[in-house]
This record gives structure tokens, sequence and C-alpha cells, in this order.
């Protein structure tokens, strides 16, 4: 049985959350960015030798977009629905005629759309600093999309488990922005004695950078079949480990 | 003919504590069912377990002939509920609230919008459309819970103690807008632990105490076979023994307490005429007669053993 209208309204729902809170939403990632703009892009910036003959503004751009893109979409699905179990109001969604699978993409695209309208603003911010011609747009695409999905999942499965708002955050102080940044967002794999070049090669968050940073300038610095086939397993993977936790009711019936 | 709702062998336990025990419950369509029971009863459990909201343990149940866990989807679809507890999604106003709901259940925008207008007129909210709820009073946050069970136009409605904490006047004005739809054809469940509520509103009454199911039946019957009535009759005279004649011939039960007989009984209609003959023939001259009869409050006490200070009397 399909409820679309149910599944569209549970998306516009979780849209207009964040546009109610635009500045709270869009502000902070836009503010941060120009700030690494200006003191790294041009303060700093030029005393970096160029990377593969490219100016290291142009080199962290993509890592700035892929960066603010996970955090918004993650932090998005996870607080909406960890808000939603603490207010209540979770069950007029679990009582109403959806499916687990709709309510699950429901609130999924709900972070995927944030995150993309947070790194479309960080790149038209960008283009004050540094023009940047789009290298391979479909491609693109394919890893923005599905990186804010991967993320926005996680979120979700973060705000289904988490009993606490500091549940939410840990993900992030502790697993996301460590491994994004070590994950090559400012800084060249070159960069790295042998050793960490390798263990780089296994943090996920480089093949997303990578292909990121491919398809805006690229550059490729890894294997961009591997961050595809990783970023299509993670979709799948993710999504149907929130389809399962939501169909039993994982902290959501007593 | 399909009921509304069945329930059968329903056992639900939380962490060890047995919240339901074997619960059976047939609801008829159009019925006006009243789930009676004191707090901490079973009726909240009883009711998330129909809608999706808890796990149970083992047991089935149907709305209208369809599964609520195979068929989740429509059987949900059916049902409105208004829960116990309010909560509302903090994003929305009043309005927006009502045109979610609705499109939570796959109302499109437009019969969103007037469904949502019709409600809020009919539970006088329309002033207050555009308010957030936080701004709403504890009556109109009750009548906007009540009010987003109905959105979608249910066959079933459950209704979890939809009168707490109502004032007399709004008690007054909702029970009239339950028994309007009701009439309708809308079968309602209704949990309450206010017995004048159940007795004034349901056609058939289920008890539950710790998590029993005690007793089912049409409020007409449970009113009359479950209750004693009493015939308290002031002779001119006290007795020091009652007389074995007049045992013989009455055959209910005869307490006598000072110049009152009591005489104890299920019909005190049709035993007052014998008792009054028997005691005519005795030559025992009676000054006064008075016909108590149970309420359904005191057959509750007695079914669900509790003490009266316990409840709440509307
Ligand atoms: N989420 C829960 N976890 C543990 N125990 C619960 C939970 N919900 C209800 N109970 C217990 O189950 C019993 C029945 O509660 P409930 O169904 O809410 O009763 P009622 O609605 O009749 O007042 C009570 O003993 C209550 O404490
Ligand atoms: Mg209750």
């Amino acid at each position: 049985m399909k409820n679309l209208t149910g599944f569209k309204t549970l998306l516009k729902r979780e849209i207009a959350r964040f546009m109610r809170i635009k500045i709270q939403t869009f502000v902070p990632p836009i503010m941060n960015a120009a700030l690494f703009m200006i003191i790294f892009g041009f303060f700093i910036g030029p005393r970096i030798p160029q990377i593969e003959g490219i100016d290291f503004i142009l080199f962290f751009i993509p890592g700035l977009i892929t960066l603010n893109m996970i955090t918004s979409s993650y932090s998005n699905s996870a607080f909406s629905l960890f808000l939603m179990k603490f207010v209540g109001h979770v069950s007029d969604i679990l009582t109403a005629p959806m499916s687990y699978k709709e309510i699950v993409l429901g609130f999924t695209l709900g972070g995927v759309i944030k995150g993309l309208l947070v790194g479309i603003l960080i790149y038209l911010t960008s283009l004050l600093f540094k023009p940047v011609i789009i290298f391979n747009l479909p491609l693109l695409l394919f890893f923005l999309i599905l990186t804010s999905f991967v993320f926005a999942s996680l979120g979700l499965t973060v705000g289904l488990w988490a009993s606490e708002f500091e549940h939410v955050e840990i993900f992030t102080i502790f697993l996301i922005t460590p491994l994004t940044f070590l994950g090559g967002v400012f800084h060249s794999i070159k960069f790295l004695p042998p050793i960490l070049q390798t263990i780089t090669w296994w943090n996920p968050f480089f093949h997303i950078v990578n292909g990121i940073r491919y398809s805006m300038i690229g550059l490729n610095e890894g294997n961009i079949l591997i961050g595809i086939i990783m970023i299509l397993l993670l979709s799948v993977a993710s999504f149907s480990i929130n389809l399962h936790l939501f169909r039993k009711g994982y902290k959501l019936r007593t | 003919m399909v009921n509304a709702l069945s329930i059968k062998g329903l056992n639900k336990s939380y962490n060890g504590l047995q919240a339901l025990k074997n619960i059976n419950l047939e609801i008829e369509k159009g019925d006006f069912f009243g789930y009676l029971g004191p707090n901490g009863a079973g009726k909240t459990t009883t009711i998330r377990s129909i809608v999706g909201l808890n796990n149970f343990d083992s047991g089935s149940i149907k709305v209208f002939g369809y599964d609520v866990i195979k068929d989740y989807q429509k059987t949900r679809g059916l049902i409105g509920l208004s829960r116990q507890d309010i909560a509302f999604d903090p994003f929305l106003n009043v309005r927006k609230i009502l045109e979610f709901q609705a499109g939570y259940f796959g109302i499109g925008k437009k019969d969103a919008e007037t469904r949502a207008e019709e409600l809020l007129k009919a539970f006088d909210l329309k002033e207050k459309e555009n308010a957030r709820f936080r701004e709403l009073s504890g009556g109109m946050k009750r009548r906007l819970t009540i009010a987003k069970a109905l959105v979608h136009e249910p066959d079933l409605i459950i209704l979890d103690e939809p009168t707490e904490g109502t004032d007399v006047e709004l008690r007054r004005r909702l029970w009239n807008y339950f028994k309007k739809i009701n009439n309708e054809g809308i079968t309602i469940l209704l949990t309450t632990h206010y017995i004048e509520e159940a007795e004034k509103l349901c056609n058939t009454i289920g008890i539950i105490n710790k998590g029993e199911m005690i007793k089912v039946d049409s409020t007409e019957n449970l009113l009359q076979n479950m209750s004693n009535q009493k015939i308290e009759i002031t002779l001119n005279q006290k007795l020091d023994k009652i007389p074995d004649k007049l045992k013989k011939q009455i055959k209910c039960e005869l307490k006598k307490n000072g110049n009152v007989l009591e005489v104890v009984c299920k019909n005190a209609d049709v035993e007052l005429s014998k008792v009054l003959n028997a005691l005519n023939a005795q030559k025992i001259g009676v000054k006064h007669v008075e016909i108590v009869k149970d309420q359904l409050e005191d057959i509750y006490l007695k079914i669900t053993g509790g003490v009266r200070e316990e409840f709440d009397r509307v």
C-alpha cells in the first residue's frame, strides 16, 4: 500500500522545520566556510606550495563543502527524530498509515535536501573568493546526493538510538569531524608518510572527499571507482538498517 | 458482520511486569464502548497495542477484520487516535497541525485544508488557528488532540481519557460531540476512570483491573444484573429476629438493623409488594419504605475491589 501524500507531507514537514530556523541552519556553515576561505585562502594559502599545480584555496573548497554537507545532513535527521521522540509527537507519524519505507525516506530525504542546500550555498560563497568551474557535474551531483543520503541515514539511526541530546553530538565530535578532517579536507594525502597514506586509504571519508574534489576540480588522489562503489554500498546499507529498525520499532515502540 | 475491533488473547509485559493478561475484547461496529478501569489498569497499554505504539507478547488484534501487524497501514488508516498524553509538533501552528495530520493520512492539500477548517470551527479553535500550541489553554490542547484524531474521518475512534483535566462545561460539550459522531455510525472506544462518563455515554462497558478484563457487558445489563438492589423498610417495631415465615416467603437475603429490615434482591420493584404482603400477614407495621439501587460506581468498586476514595467523581 502506498501513501505518497503521507511521505510528501513528512518531507514537507522536515523542510519546514529547518526553514523555520533558517539562520541557525544556513548562516553558521556559510560563515564558517567564508572564514576558512579568507584566512586559509588569502592569508595563509599563498605561503603554501601549490598541490599538483592547484592553489590551496581551490584544493580545500571541495573539502569544506563535503565537511559542512555531511554535518548538516547528519544533524538534521538526528535532531529532528530525537526531538520528535523527546516531545512525543513522533507517535503521529507512527500511527499514520505510512509504510516504514515512506517514513524512513521522508526523514532521510529531509536531511539530504538540507545537506545539498548547505553545499550549494557554500559553493556560491566560494565563487566570491575563487571561481571554480565544475569539472564533472553529473558525477558531482551523484557524490553530493549520496553522501548526504548516507549521513542523513546515519543521523536517523543515531536520533533513534539517542536518549539524550549529548548522544547526537558524540558522533559529530568523535566520528564525523575527525574522520573528515583526516580524510583530507585540508591536506593532500601526498603530504603524509607512507604508513599514514595507507591508513587514510581505509578511511571512507577520504574516498568521499576525493570523489567530490575530483568531480569539482578534476584532481584525483585516490580511486574514483572505489569511491562510487563505497558510497553506493553505504547508501543501501544505511537505508536498510534504518528500515529494519523502524520496522522492529527499535526505541519507538515499548 | 465483522467487528470494529477484535482482540484475542492479548498479553503484554514490560520487563517482567505483566501489564495485560489474556485480554479478549469484541467491539461491534457502531458501538460506543467504555473501557473503564483505575489508573495503571492497562487501558493505555491496550490502546497502544492496537495502534502500533506497543509491541505485544502474544495474541491478535483485528480492526474491521484487518490484522494490526500484517495490514498495519490499512488498520492505522481506519483508526483515529486521541492520545492521553498531549503532544504536538512544535514547528507547526494549530491549523498546520491539523493539515499535516491529514497529509500523513494521505489526504491531499485541498481536502486537508477544508477538513482543517471544519474542525477548527467544530472545536472552537478558529480564533487560535495561527497560534502555536504552547499558547493554548489546557482545554484547547485537549480539543486540538481530539480534532486531530478526527481529521481523516476514521471509522473507529479511540479516545484515551479525552476528558481528563477538562472543566464541567467542556466535558459536557465533548460528551455531546462524541454522542453525535457515534450516532452518525462511528464506532468509539473511550477509556476513562470516570464512572459517570462511561455510564452516560457508553452502550457497552468493559472493566479492566490489574491487566485483566473483569467484565464486559452492555451498560444496561451491567447496571441491572450486577447490581444488588436493596429495599429498606423501617418498621413500627424492633424485631428480635426475622420471623421464619417471612424468610420462607421471601427468597431474598434479609437483614435486620434495629427497626430497619433490609431486603437485598435483584429486582426491588418486583419484590416490594411480596415483602409488604408478607409483613402485613405477620401484622408487622411499616413506617417507611425506601429502595436503594447500586450505582455503577458501586458495582465497579465491587469488581475492582477498590476503595471509593481512589476514584475521581466527575
Ligand atoms: N513504557 C512503560 N514501561 C514500563 N511500564 C509501563 C509502561 N507503560 C505502562 N507501564 C505500566 O503498565 C501498567 C498499565 O499502564 P497503563 O496501560 O498506562 O494503564 P492505564 O492507562 O489503565 O492507566 C502500569 O503498571 C504501568 O506502570
Ligand atoms: Mg492511561
